[in-house]
């Protein structure tokens, strides 16, 4: 898929850029910085449906693929959980964005951080049409789970290698992987996102929560209580992601929008 | 007989997909088709002749994927799967002996790395090169007959698999990309940009495959026609890729298919053959509908005489309206260039070069000559970086010939080159480069003999420098003569003559580039007579001005001609540029605050007024700093400590200190002083494997204004650079900056060999970094803002 436009949640892009509620300089940056991106968005995204189930071995849990494929990870088992298939997903907004950023940088450190933030309010946005899009294909009465990224939780970055060979994203969008795991474009997500096969009340701004709260940690380090969970290459949650953080005083906390409850982050 | 012998003389036929087709013989998702050459050369062969016999006379080897990357962990060398890919394709073509054996031809297939070059990626583009040049020499010696290099989304790939290719072997190379439905790659190139670089770099044939059905094709074959000569090739899918029952399937059928191709051969496509998705029976179809055909009158007359340079965007094209070449990058009068230059300071050039196309440069000319310095390696890294934030097509402007060739092997799309000039010695030496690597190139007429002062002479050199280069195989389209301004304040006759060769080349079609600015040398008032002059020139026909975007005047003489002459129809641009001409015309901002407040209300251009306002006022820089600059940063530093300050404010903060710093170096440049006593030094870097420098650029920003001089290493930066970057600039402390928990045991390395090495502090930082991890891994300090890193810094150079 490419679509060109993708919707521009500035309230995201300010929560990302850490401005605090009602900086008129901050909401200028930004609306600047979207205006120097939006013409070269160029996201793409690619998923795969796969069977799966979750498997112990030797005291360690294993997600496995119908074709083979393993993930390793007690979280990613947690996340899987029961549901029989998933998609293995990737999307990127594709390598003029990143020119685009350096090129901000060159110009300005607050430009910078602006078109950042931006940036990443947009590639998590665009995760959220591509998943809305998936869902409307699945039959009714399965659903999508939030999306789950390597380096989330317990899931080894390295395990991107994995994900790449199966995605083959490098030759369907443009999406590679560094020596040391790293996406280049920078702007990209990957995930798994389990499909469930129960009727259950969507995970949506507050609505309703059917995932417990989880406390992230990544190489012993426990992200709900660090600075915040800004960073789409750290972790690459959908838009409810601070539901399920444990920092509730986090002082970047999203709070239920008033103004933006539409359906956009509900996967029907 | 070669396939050179056939193309774009009769209709010629590449198979369609292979890798689809294993896949339904039972190739597993993750194995590697390449592998099956070995294990399964019987089911490939057979796939192959199904193709023979459906009409194909180009075989695709199935060695796709077939490079040292991909094939490092199969158990087969590189060497194994070519050599049996091209059995496999001959067994196929044997099996099959009704065809003329004279039409049957192997084609060994090179797809892309499956990694992004850098600057964009990690693959460096002399391993790329490298890794196709070892397939390639496979290929060769497997006796291919010509050499695909197919389904590039990257210019910057598809240039490293054409240079292997052709550096390699001697035999055709044709050359298909993938556009997506508006006619671009992934990396923003159009499809005129990727067909006139390849075209350049010598590609036999040109076009398109996979990514698009035969449809979208068919509409986007006229552009690529309409910029090149050569034979065009459309491989495409079957229709567009859709999901149904968690498989992917595509929607065209065969027939469809084959009507399709059909307009795509009514388009000028002569080499017909598909993608993904595609079978015998698409092939089938095609050659049946097309049988008996001759490749279209449009694909096979008329000489497209495009004059174009590209980098990865679009192309600027000569004869289209004026072209504005900015030449800001050029040490000469430029002491701030120069010290930029020296430091290896590519930001500040960067910097340049985007001002200049934000004033509406269309190509940048670089220029890095300064005695003493390392010209190729300076040239290529600026090059690079300019590349890196611009898809805008460069000027490669150098005399140096192995800077030249370095520069032009580096370059992403196909580049302007200046210059060549009317000696033999030039000549010989440039033409071969220029020729090798698809430049434009810039003829200056002047010879052994000087510079002629009549018209005529210098015509003559023109046509010396056309000829000479036709004899290289380069064609007049590819040269833009520079007739050569002379200040006409030694011979009133100087701008006549310049006027008469633009004419005069006009005439018959070639091209003219002029440093226009040379004109008013020794002269008051200079931009005045540089613009009238330009105006002048613009109106005999000159193509293309070397000149500064930033001078008003020459801008408004340029939005001006193009008014005039129709170049900017309805007056429309330089409405929307001049409407507001009084409003804009207040000479930038007033201050209105003092720099201590601009500062910490992060206003860049109040900042920038105020540091003005004070240096008129005689104020010392050092003052400046010491009274206004510091203190402010300290206040926002402290806001951002105790929470009352975000993260915006002070990056903007930041920014209005910078602009402050910017005029007071203006200030010491212009006094003709020798560069304000340094700060201390401190050695930055992203550490090895690491692509994320936001942060890294934060913390130089604030180090910066702080006074410290900051040896920024960039990104992904081996340890052994740091330590050589410490011991060389003799710097106390070491920032180190990692993201990602893949990259800490890069960071501990490099901590490692520093404290080997050095005795240098280092400070770490990055999202992923702790205090406890610091230690952990032996660092000094951790810094977990850029606001400690300045603490930090202030308490191992001052004490504080």
């Amino acid at each position: 898929m490419s679509e060109e436009q993708i919707y521009f949640n500035k309230q995201e892009a300010l929560r990302y850029f850490r401005a605090r509620q009602g900086d008129e300089q901050a909401e200028a940056a930004v609306d600047a910085a979207y205006q120097k991106l939006k013409n070269e968005l160029q996201p793409r995204f690619t998923a795969k449906r796969f069977g799966c189930r979750v498997i112990e071995e030797n005291g360690i849990s294993y997600v496995q693929l119908d074709n083979g494929t393993r993930f390793q990870g007690n979280a990613l088992a947690r996340y899987v959980g029961d549901a029989r298939a998933l998609y293995v997903f990737g999307a990127t907004l594709g390598s003029r964005v990143d020119t685009a950023l350096r090129r901000m940088a060159i110009t300005s450190v607050a430009e910078a951080g602006a078109g950042q933030a931006t940036a990443t309010a947009l590639i998590e946005t665009y995760c959220d049409d591509c998943c809305r899009m998936l869902q409307k294909k699945l039959p009714e009465g399965q659903r999508l789970k939030w999306r789950f990224s390597p380096g989330y939780g317990d899931w080894p970055l390295e395990e991107q290698r994995i994900l790449f060979s199966v995605l083959d994203c490098a030759h369907t969008i443009g999406l590679t992987l560094t020596k040391s795991c790293m996406m280049a474009p920078v702007k990209s997500v990957t995930a798994v996102i389990a499909i469930l096969n129960r009727k259950e009340p969507a995970a949506v701004n507050g609505v309703r929560n059917p995932d417990p709260p989880l406390n992230i940690k990544e190489d012993g380090k426990n992200l709900a209580d660090s600075e915040g969970c800004g960073e789409t290459e750290r972790v690459s949650l959908s838009e409810n992601k601070c539901l399920r953080c444990g920092k509730i005083n986090c002082e970047f906390r999203r709070t239920v929008p008033a103004n933006d409850a539409t359906d956009r982050s509900e996967f029907t | 007989m070669s396939v050179l012998d056939f193309l774009g003389k009769e209709l010629l036929y590449f198979d369609g997909a292979m890798g689809t087709r294993l896949q339904a013989a039972g190739l597993r998702p993750g194995e590697l088709p390449e592998v099956w050459n070995v294990t399964h050369g019987d089911v490939v062969a057979s796939i192959h002749a199904s193709y023979v016999r459906a009409g194909a006379n180009i075989l695709k080897s199935n060695t796709f994927g077939a490079n040292a990357l991909k094939m490092q962990e199969s158990g087969y060398s590189v060497e194994d799967v070519v050599l049996a890919a091209f059995q496999n394709a001959r067994a196929a073509f044997d099996a099959v002996p009704e065809m003329p054996a004279e039409r049957k031809f192997c084609a060994l297939d090179l797809g892309p790395t499956g990694k992004l070059l850098a600057p964009f990626g990690d693959l460096p583009f002399a391993e790329a090169v490298s890794l196709y040049a070892e397939t390639v020499r496979a290929g060769v010696k497997a006796g291919a007959d010509l050499i695909l290099v197919e389904t590039m989304s990257d210019t910057y790939e598809a240039k490293a698999a054409i240079l292997a290719a052709k550096e390699n072997s001697s035999i055709p190379v044709f050359v298909t990309f993938t556009f997506d439905k508006g006619g671009k790659l992934l990396n923003g190139a159009d499809v005129e940009t990727a067909v006139l670089m390849a075209e350049g770099l010598g590609a036999d044939a040109v076009g398109f495959n996979c990514g698009l059905g035969p449809d979208l094709v068919a509409q986007l074959l006229p552009r690529a026609r309409a910029v090149t000569n050569l034979p065009l090739i459309a491989n495409p899918n079957a229709g567009l890729p859709v999901e149904k029952d968690g498989k992917t399937i595509f929607t065209t059928g065969p027939e469809e298919f084959a009507d399709y191709m059909l307009e795509v051969y009514r388009e000028g496509g002569s080499v017909l053959g598909g993608c993904c998705g595609t079978d015998p029976d698409y092939i089938r179809l095609t050659a049946e509908r097309t049988k008996g055909l001759q490749p279209a009158a449009s694909a096979i007359s008329g000489d497209r005489f495009v004059t174009a340079v590209t980098g990865y965007g679009a192309p600027v094209y000569f004869g289209r309206g004026p072209v504005l070449i900015g030449e800001r990058i050029n040490p000469t009068g430029k002491p701030l260039l120069k010290e930029a230059l020296r430091n290896g300071d590519m930001d500040y050039i960067c910097r340049l070069g985007l001002e200049q196309l934000d004033h509406g440069a269309h190509i940048l000319d670089v220029n890095a000559g300064l005695p003493g310095l390392d010209e190729k390696a300076v040239l290529c890294r600026a090059v690079n970086s300019l590349q890196a934030v611009t898809p805008a097509p460069l000027e490669i402007d150098t005399s140096d010939y192995e800077a030249m060739e370095q520069a032009l092997r580096l370059y992403n799309g196909k580049p302007l080159l200046n210059s060549v000039n009317g000696k033999e010695e030039s000549m010989a030496k440039v033409f071969p480069l220029a020729k090798k690597y698809g430049a434009a190139v810039v003829g200056l007429c002047l010879d052994e003999n000087g510079i002629p002062d009549t018209a005529e002479g210098r015509l003559a050199i023109a046509e010396t420098i056309l000829r000479t280069a036709a004899r290289y195989g380069i064609s007049p389209k590819d040269i833009v003569i520079d007739p050569l301004a002379l200040t006409v304040s030694t011979d009133s006759r100087n701008p006549s003559i310049d006027i008469e060769v633009i004419e005069a080349l006009k005439e018959k079609g070639i091209h003219t580039v002029m440093g226009v600015s040379n004109i008013s040398f020794g002269l008051p008032n200079r931009d005045a007579v540089n613009s009238t002059f330009f105006a002048m020139s613009l109106a005999a026909g000159l193509s293309s001005a070397i000149m500064n975007p930033q001078s008003q005047r020459m801008m408004e003489a340029y939005r001006a001609y193009c008014a005039l002459s129709g170049a900017d129809e309805g007056c429309k641009d330089f409405v929307a540029r001049y409407a507001d001409t009084l409003k804009a015309k207040t000479g930038g901002a007033a201050a209105e605050y003092t720099l201590y407040d601009a500062i910490v209300k992060g206003m860049a251009e109040q900042g920038r007024a105020a540091t003005k306002k004070l240096l008129e006022a005689k104020t010392d820089p050092l003052d400046i700093i010491n009274q206004y600059i510091i203190p402010a940063l300290n206040t926002v530093g402290d806001g951002f400590g105790k929470k009352t300050l975000f993260l915006p404010q002070l990056l903007m903060a930041a920014d209005a200190a910078r602009t402050a710093f910017d005029e007071l170096k203006k200030q010491v440049s212009a006094g003709g002083q020798e560069n304000a006593a340094r700060g201390d030094t401190i050695v930055l870097a992203v550490v090895k494997g690491d692509i994320h420098d936001i942060g890294k650029n934060i913390v130089k920003v604030l180090w910066e204004n702080y006074g410290y001089h900051v040896v920024d290493l960039g990104k992904d930066v081996p340890a052994a650079s740091v330590v050589e970057a410490v011991e060389t600039h003799r710097a106390k402390l070491v920032g180190l900056t990692a993201l990602m928990t893949t990259t800490v045991a890069a960071m501990e390395e490099t901590i490692h060999l520093l404290r080997e090495e050095t005795e240098a502090k280092i400070l770490v930082g990055g999202a992923v970094m702790t205090q406890e991890y610091a230690e952990a891994i032996g660092a000094d300090g951790y810094a977990p803002d850029a606001v400690a890193a300045v603490e930090y810094a202030n308490r191992v150079f001052k004490g504080k």
